[in-house]
């Protein structure tokens, strides 16, 4: 670590090999990316020693290791802020990292030289690490609550981050029991992955970003509060019930056909709110001096968790159309951009602002920080743009038509698949490994003229 | 509204929301195991476990979730019956030569289970998805439509008509009306019969013995035979 960071309290530098391991852990899911549209191109490329589905597995679950690890190392640094005390331990914080890793490296040695796994995605870990990762996540609760009580310091910030966490890891627990049924197995499953991420992954993204314009704009906080809970109070009331546009082909009555429609409709509003809360206090910027990448990312973040998220979720969510395209590369068009915008933007946003400081400067230089955000956002939406129009083609072609699905996945998704595979290549990867060299090498940026 | 409101608000709401989640979802459950999905047997258990641990719905997607990499497999053993999966899944390549579908190396138990569990999924009451196609593919003129069974049984999987479908293992039957394959019949008659028991008539044939129903498969022969 560097000698002297520009941090308030020691302990917020265990922050850093969270960060550390989630950059890492992105390259390598993008990686893993790469290989799987290839695989779509060239189906026998690496077909006995990664075939297509355990490379499927390690791809989502890098993504929900790196997202995981880097919310965790935004939230031991605000935490230590907010509440203006140390973490309670440092070592404990050490332990919660070393756990969740040896999980992470466990499962995918399990899909990568067993072969095995869990099966279903997202949550495809065979036993024992679903075991291990639940208890670095209550390692990580222990010990962002005991500094939480001692230091008294509850607030906006602190109180749904806190509960955000605490929401996703009782919900989590849902993935330990084997289930008979696979229609309750797949019940119980969307309350992991819904609940997640249509819930308390955006308490904790919204609570994150709260922190971060607090601290880019010097917003009023009572304002900013009270924007937050408005944000995440709906997105709950939203979402609890708009987990029913997951029910209307699963074996689940019909009236959530009906429910799942009207709620989830009414998600993309937060949503919205959040884009004007964020633009208009853009406009607030303190005399401060800026972290313009960060505010790249943060804005970036806004708007793609809005289109990515909201529209293109929007776009499939009704029972009458979704009946045609569940199933298809168009719900991976919007996996990807919703992701994308929504989280990985939004951790990375928090990167740019605490990564320099924990290396001990203010913020970085601009120049090569922009290459990453521009090589990034403009190959995922290339990348998206061609899963949409592979998706809706298939749609056309397999749903309406009635051709049969290899037939159309080998003469024309696969097309499509080729220029998902080359946008990451050139554009998406290179970005990433941008972003990788600034986060180890990033140069301070000059001092602005005094105001 | 003070913040302290806001933040009793969110509470609050949270949680009657969830309390109305957990009522529906005990009505769900309730209905899911009262009859939306058959009964579960050991053997349908075992398969989903199976199903699970080789990870198939990294790449098939079934009720719709999973991979799209390769076929939805909810209605799967309505186009295959349980003797083709069988031999599928024991060895994909001698049951369909070229397929890209790994081999599982699975015990000759597992694949039994695995047949029972897909055969299950099959009943489940999905609200009638997938959905019928809306139109039928459009053919090269003076040619008849397939009818519905051509595409619900994806025969369109290993037959080309017409320069549409796949390119094998099957026979191309743009001229099965008029030119024979392989020494077999193109009667109406040999058609029917040869549809009805594939490996019967010719034992070791890769053409699987479909699940027709009486109307299916006349309507599979009226439009072979006039494919001239």
């Amino acid at each position: 670590m560097t000698p002297h960071s520009s941090v308030r309290h020691r302990s917020q530098l265990v922050a850093y090999p969270f960060f550390l391991a989630a950059a890492i852990l992105f390259v390598l899911q993008v990686v893993f990316g790469l290989i799987i549209a290839a695989q779509f191109v060239w189906p026998t490329f690496l077909i006995n020693t990664l075939p297509f589905n355990f490379g499927r597995a390690s791809h989502l679950n890098l993504m929900t290791f790196w997202l995981i690890l880097g919310l965790m190392g935004a939230s031991y640094y605000l935490v230590a802020d907010e509440t203006d005390s140390e973490i309670f331990s440092v070592p404990l914080a050490w332990a919660n990292l070393i756990v969740l890793l040896v999980a992470g490296v466990g499962a995918l040695s399990s899909y990568w030289f067993g072969h095995i796994a869990k099966g279903k995605p997202f949550t495809e870990a065979p036993m024992p690490w679903p075991l291990l990762i639940a208890l670095g996540v209550v390692l990580f609760l222990v010990n962002v609550f005991v500094t939480l009580f001692r230091a008294r310091r509850w607030n906006a910030i602190t109180f749904t981050l806190a509960f955000g966490m605490v929401g996703l890891t009782l919900l989590y627990l849902f993935n330990l029991p084997f289930y008979r049924n696979l229609t309750v197995d797949y019940y119980w499953w969307w309350w992991i992955i819904h609940l997640w991420v249509e819930g308390t992954w955006e308490i904790v993204a919204a609570a994150i970003m709260a922190y971060l314009l607090v601290k880019l704009t010097a917003a009023d906080r009572t304002r900013l509060a009270k924007w937050l809970y408005i944000e995440v109070a709906l997105v709950l009331f939203t979402g609890i019930i708009g987990i029913g546009h997951h029910y209307y082909w699963i074996g689940t009555p019909r009236y959530w056909l009906l429910w799942g429609a009207i709620f989830s409709a009414l998600e993309p509003i937060p949503l919205v709110l959040m884009v004007v809360d964020t633009f208009l206090n853009l406009k607030h910027r303190h005399a401060e001096p800026v972290n313009h990448v960060t505010w790249y990312w943060l804005g970036g973040s806004a708007v793609g968790h809005l289109v990515g998220a909201g529209v293109w979720g929007f776009a499939m969510t009704l029972p009458q159309i979704n009946q045609w395209t569940h199933g298809t590369q168009v719900t991976a068009s919007h996996g990807h951009f919703a992701f994308f915008g929504a989280f990985a933007m939004l951790v990375i946003a928090a990167m740019y602002f605490m990564v320099p400081r924990l290396r001990g400067m203010e913020r970085y230089a601009r120049n090569r920080s922009l290459w990453a955000f521009w090589l990034m956002t403009i190959g995922m939406l290339a990348i998206v743009i061609a899963f949409t129009i592979a998706g809706v083609v298939q749609t056309y072609l397999t749903r309406l038509l009635g051709m049969d699905f290899m037939a159309v996945r080998t003469q024309y998704v696969s097309f499509w698949l080729f220029w998902v595979w080359a946008f990451g290549l050139v554009l998406f990867l290179p970005g990433v490994l941008v972003f990788l060299w600034d986060f180890l090498a990033g140069k301070p940026a000059p001092q602005p003229a005094a105001a | 509204m003070t913040e302290k409101a806001l933040q009793r608000t969110f509470v609050g709401g949270t949680v009657v929301f969830l309390i109305v989640l957990a009522a529906m979802t005990v009505d769900s459950l309730q209905k899911v195991n009262a009859g939306r999905t058959p009964l579960v047997t050991d053997q349908v258990a075992r398969g989903k476990y199976v199903f699970q641990r080789k990870n198939c719905n990294d790449c098939h997607t079934i009720l719709g979730i999973g991979g799209y990499f390769a076929p939805d497999l909810t209605k799967v053993s309505d186009r295959r019956d349980a003797a083709w999966l069988a031999s599928y899944l024991a060895d994909p390549q001698v049951a369909k030569p070229g397929t890209t579908m790994p081999n599982q190396r699975l015990a000759q138990a597992d694949v039994a289970d695995l047949v029972a569990f897909l055969d299950w999924v099959r009943h489940i009451d999905t609200n009638g998805w997938p959905p019928k196609p809306l139109a039928s593919l459009g053919t090269t003129a003076g040619r008849a439509t397939p009818p519905g069974a051509w595409q619900a049984k994806a025969c369109n999987g290993c037959h080309m008509i017409d320069g549409q479908g796949a390119n094998g293992p099957g026979p191309d039957l743009s001229h099965i009306g008029s030119t024979p394959y392989d020494a077999l019949g193109n009667t109406p008659e040999f058609l029917a019969r040869w549809l009805a028991d594939p490996p019967g008539l010719k034992p070791g044939t890769l053409m699987p013995k479909l699940p027709l129903s009486q109307a299916e498969l006349d309507s599979l022969v009226t439009y072979l035979v006039a494919l001239k």
